[in-house]
């Protein structure tokens, strides 16, 4: 009956309204991110906590916290990805500065110049430091046939090494974030402060510097939480005495097929990190801390 | 503006130009390596041959491994622009209060450090089907690649001038029309943005796809990766070589693409 009725006379074809439509792109989103990454970030957490039968246990925690090469771990992890960001930051802030003020075919050279490494694979930019920075590498080679004494320097598979290689990888990331902020803040600006008097120092410290603030707050945390979540570098430039979290929950999963303590650690991990972005966020917002050069 | 030249500006600059070299020589340097006729790995060959070039294109392994990183990347693409998409029209155009908890929930694969997502991927192929792993391989890829995708395409999207899509509705646009004919057109640039940025993030996984990888399935990262750890030939920088080359390409297109699109009348 229902069928005759509609194709006798097809009622108007109802059109989907704005809202009808916002509600079937929010179900599309949320069920695609429950299925594929909350449920089972929530199964990790889950098994960082319970033991094989899915009794709650704080067993695998317990473990970790009382294994003493693992503190060892967590702070060297911390240690150096604080260190890269802060490398990242002294090396990049001048050049940042210098070139967020080309105009230009000069300022879109210069932007290819740093987009080709930062889009090029960070395993390929690692190699790229283990041919140079190996004891028969580029660096050696040229300060041995300089004369250089002490030649050839370890600079591989030690901290030195992970430094120097996370720094190149992440320099870009400090750079695009630096000559974004830079970027739009007004000359307008500094040259009022000239024209009532203050001196170049006085200027960049008292108005360019607090107004580059946000890029170095977001320049900053973007490297610390990747370098604190790093893997490639680390595993491939380090010694074992550089390993990082990332590299035991590998092994973990990888080796051992320890999902519990893996579990155990990526909730420790995740606390880390969280804390770092609850306090960044604080003063800076999310999403502004995501794309400040977008 | 008016520029002084003075002394401290000329320093800042050898010193801005002289970082950029510095960051550009260590990758030309992989040029001469690839080119290098030994079978191990030296940083200043004797002798330069197409040898390596030619085992790497030869042979199989390469290139299975760069075809099944082509099919991960691709479909992961595709996953994270089509939900960024979607992310980025609920974040612009929804009134709701869930917008926050939304944005929060899109952006958290970036936030999470990379091992997380890897082994969230690696748990939810215990879920799965056995053969599935290409498929997550892509799904793993696609998460890490969704919150840039959602914060391009969202940017885009804020660009557009409502009164635009406004005027097309009241001259009788019907919903789909108006998406085809005014939205997207105008989205473009984001959406290609988008998806140009998450195929590179899913080209260049490593830790979700070494979860999911077995005999068979290897991504060329996890080629590389094994290479570098195990082998070090010069192969590996007859792969860079190839992969930089094609970064330089898309960036001179994305480039030419760009400025065109700048100086195009609107």
């Amino acid at each position: 009956m229902a069928e005759v009725n509609t194709a006798a006379a097809p009622a108007p074809r109802k059109r989907l309204t704005a809202p009808d439509l916002q509600w079937l792109a929010l179900t599309v989103v949320v069920l695609f991110m429950l299925a594929t990454f909350i449920a089972p970030l929530l199964q990790v957490l889950f098994l960082g906590v319970t033991d094989d039968g899915g009794n709650f246990t704080f067993a695998p925690l317990k473990e970790l916290f009382q294994n003493g090469s693992l503190r060892h771990v967590i702070l060297q992890t911390a240690f150096t990805a604080a260190e890269v960001s802060l490398c990242c930051l002294i090396i990049g802030y001048p050049a940042a500065y210098y070139l967020s003020q080309l105009k230009g075919k000069m300022a879109t050279l210069t932007g290819i110049a740093i987009l080709f490494p930062f889009l090029t694979s960070s395993l390929v930019r690692t190699f790229v430091f283990m041919v140079i920075l190996g004891r028969t590498g580029l660096l050696n080679s040229l300060l041995k046939a300089l004369d250089i004494p002490g030649t050839p320097f370890k600079l591989l598979f030690n901290q030195a090494g992970v430094v120097i290689g996370m720094t190149y990888v992440l320099l870009p990331y400090m750079l695009l974030s630096l000559i974004g902020t830079m970027r739009k803040i007004d000359p307008v600006l500094l040259n009022a402060a000239r024209s009532l008097g203050a001196g170049p120092t006085t200027i960049f410290l008292t108005v360019y510097l607090p107004l580059s603030l946000p890029g170095v707050a977001a320049g900053t945390i973007i490297t610390t939480i990747l370098g604190f979540g790093y893997f490639v570098t680390p595993a491939l430039m380090g010694g074992p005495s550089e390993t990082m979290i990332a590299q035991l929950v590998e092994q973990r999963i990888v080796v051992m097929y320890d999902m519990h303590g893996a579990a155990a650690l990526s909730l420790i991990m995740l606390a880390i990190v969280l804390a770092v972005y609850a306090i960044a966020a604080r003063w800076l917002g999310l999403s502004r801390m995501m794309r400040p050069h977008g | 503006m008016k520029t002084r030249p003075s002394l401290s500006r000329s320093v800042l600059s050898v010193y801005a130009y002289g970082l950029i070299i510095l960051m550009l020589i260590p990758m030309a340097a992989l040029v001469p390596i690839s080119f290098g006729d030994s079978a191990t790995m030296s940083a200043l060959p004797e002798h330069y041959s197409l040898r390596w070039y030619r085992e790497v294109l030869g042979g199989s392994q390469w290139r299975e491994s760069f075809s099944w990183s082509l099919v991960t990347a691709g479909l992961a693409t595709l996953i994270s622009t089509a939900i960024g998409y979607l992310g980025a029209y609920l974040l612009v155009h929804s009134t709701s209060k869930m917008k926050g908890v939304l944005e929060i929930i899109l952006l958290m694969p970036v936030m999470v450090p990379t091992v997380i997502v890897a082994f969230s991927t690696y748990i939810l192929s215990n879920w799965m089907p056995a053969d599935s792993n290409w498929l997550l391989i892509a799904v793993g890829q696609a998460l890490l690649g969704l919150p840039i995708a959602t914060l391009i395409i969202a940017a885009g999207l804020r660009d557009i001038d409502v009164s635009i899509i406004r005027a097309a509705v009241s001259l009788g646009g019907q919903r789909h029309q108006v998406f085809l004919w005014i939205i997207l057109p105008m989205a473009r640039h984001g959406i290609l943005s988008a998806a140009a940025l998450s195929f590179l993030i899913a080209f260049d996984e490593l830790l979700v796809a070494v979860f999911l990888t077995k005999p068979g399935l290897e991504t060329l990262p996890v080629r590389i990766y094994d290479a570098v750890t195990y082998e070090l030939t010069p192969a590996i920088a007859v792969v860079s070589v190839f992969l930089m080359a094609l970064i330089a390409l898309a960036l001179i297109v994305g480039n030419c693409l760009k400025s065109r699109g700048t100086n195009a009348p609107h």
